[in-house]
């Protein structure tokens, strides 16, 4: 494999405002309730006793996310057909005239990666926009994000950029599938595990 | 839970049950219930294979219904090197081909004894096999309800416990319709084994629910599934299986006396496969992962 790509998400910044959600939707012409990008809304909190004052103690934070292209991917581990599949340029992707439709990459993929195509009985995902990125531009997300909170780039500058925090809350720890992304966590994402705070939009992800 | 998922239902407990019977079916021959040369053994006999043989066809064709696009089914084999689901499909294919080879050569009395019991010792070898790596299939890294050995663990017992509930519902179907005498002691083993089975099944599924409570991220989930969702259901399980317990004891207690109340052993084995679907039902249903 010659390069891989990924994206960075700075999700200090990130406004949960979804034109990253809605950009992609445009761009593939997905089906209602398909999100190939998705922003988890993480959330929780109360108030604290500091001396003699009660203080907000929230979390309140959005992780952009759509597929890691993992350099070690489950879903393409996994899939018995091999229509999950690693181009040269990293990109994990789905031959749709091999795939079967039995959703095991559903089930292995940590980041929720794989969407299933009820019209064609086939899985899809986040393809980086590979036809964008032949002619030179970034991915839709990445181009249409108004707060500038999402990267594209090949891993190894992102890295050498942005550093290699590649897990933070919900998202499960990066050392089995290793995937091709860079977060910048917000402050707040440090308390999660003290006020166990949770994914609040899980019906709309 | 998808309608796929209850199409992976009946598909797992089916084969696994038919694999449990194959086993069954090896014990009663063990145990010269077959090799009786009367011609209603045999008659037994086949027609128990053929339900096996029934089940596995039943249990493949619902396979097929939790596919979005069959047409590419063929491919289900391109990943032998690295995917378990690829792997369950050829240990069935196996499975499959060694138990209808063996139901033919059987039937029609082709071979010798030793070679029909190497085809049996075939069949059962790769049913057992076929257990192991459907289990494996569900051991995926980021799912701790299934990432375990109570998931292996399960699926052998639903293999013994459905297969041994049908197998013993079948045999004393036929036996009392073909009027052959003198079976009792290969029925009791049975009942005495499928009691067994059946409490071993139940301390395990509960340890495994007490495990889940005490897990990490993705386990809690899942008990938490389980607690809002299932209980009901798991309710039914536990009283469908203890159900089974009074029944199979009393089943053997009569037998010691010489009496063989079949419908005894009827109502415990309906309970005890639709116990084990109930389990397979929240098995699928408590799915849960570390990540989103």
């Amino acid at each position: 494999m010659s390069k891989q790509y990924g994206f960075y998400v700075d999700s200090s910044y990130c406004s949960g405002c979804k034109t990253c959600q809605a950009a992609c939707i445009d761009k593939n012409n997905l089906d209602r309730g398909v999100l190939w990008r998705r922003v988890y809304e993480v959330n929780e909190g109360g108030w604290k006793k500091v001396g003699n004052a009660w203080v907000p103690n929230v979390i309140a934070y959005n992780v952009s996310l759509s597929c890691n292209h993992c350099e070690n991917p489950l879903c393409v581990k996994n899939c018995p057909t091999t229509a999950m599949h690693k181009d040269s340029r990293g990109i994990v992707t789905v031959d749709e005239n091999k795939c079967i439709g039995c959703r095991y990459c559903e089930w292995s993929c940590p980041y929720g990666a794989p969407k299933y195509n009820e019209k064609k009985g086939v899985m899809s995902k986040c393809n980086l926009c590979a036809d964008f990125i032949e002619e030179g531009k970034d991915p839709a997300c990445v181009a249409a994000c108004p707060m500038r909170v999402l990267e594209f780039g090949e891993m190894d500058a992102l890295k050498k950029k942005y550093g290699s925090v590649n897990e933070v809350f919900p998202l499960p720890p990066g050392g089995i599938t290793k995937p091709s992304v860079v977060i910048k966590p917000h402050k707040s994402e440090a308390d999660v595990k003290s006020i166990s705070a949770a994914i609040n939009n899980r019906e709309e992800v | 839970m998808r309608g796929t998922e209850l199409a992976l239902v009946f598909f797992t407990v089916i084969i696994q049950a038919a694999v449990g019977m194959t086993f069954f079916f090896g014990i009663a021959g063990s145990s010269a219930v077959w090799k009786n040369s009367l011609a209603a053994n045999k008659i037994v006999s086949d027609k128990i294979l053929y339900l096996i043989c029934a089940l596995f066809t039943l249990g493949l064709i619902i396979s097929f219904l939790h596919l979005g696009n069959v047409k590419n089914a063929f491919y289900a084999f391109n990943n032998l090197k690295t995917s378990w689901l690829s792997r369950e499909i050829l240990f069935a294919s196996m499975y499959g081909a060694f138990l209808f080879l063996f139901t033919f050569i059987y039937a029609k009395n082709l071979l010798s004894i030793p070679l029909q019991n190497i085809m049996l010792i075939l069949s059962a070898a790769a049913g057992i096999v076929l257990v192991f790596v459907m289990a494996r299939v569900y051991m995926i890294e980021f799912v701790p309800a299934w990432n375990s050995m109570f998931t292996p663990l399960n699926f052998y017992l639903t293999s013994f416990i459905a297969g041994g509930a049908v197998f013993i519902a079948a045999f004393s179907f036929l036996l009392n319709k073909y009027g052959m005498q003198g079976e009792q002691n290969i029925l009791k083993i049975m009942s005495a084994a499928l009691f067994l089975l059946i409490l071993a099944g139940l301390i395990i599924w509960l340890l495994q629910i007490l495990f889940l409570s005490n897990g990490g991220r993705g386990a809690v989930d899942s008990y938490n599934l389980f607690i809002q969702h299932n209980i009901l259901l798991a309710s039914v399980r536990i009283i469908l299986l203890i159900a089974a317990l009074i029944l199979l004891a009393s089943f053997y207690m009569g037998l010691k006396k010489g009496i063989v109340s079949v419908n005894y052993i009827y109502i415990a084995s309906a309970a005890a496969v639709i116990a084990e679907l109930a389990g397979r039902y929240i098995f699928y249903f408590i799915f849960a992962k570390i990540g989103v």
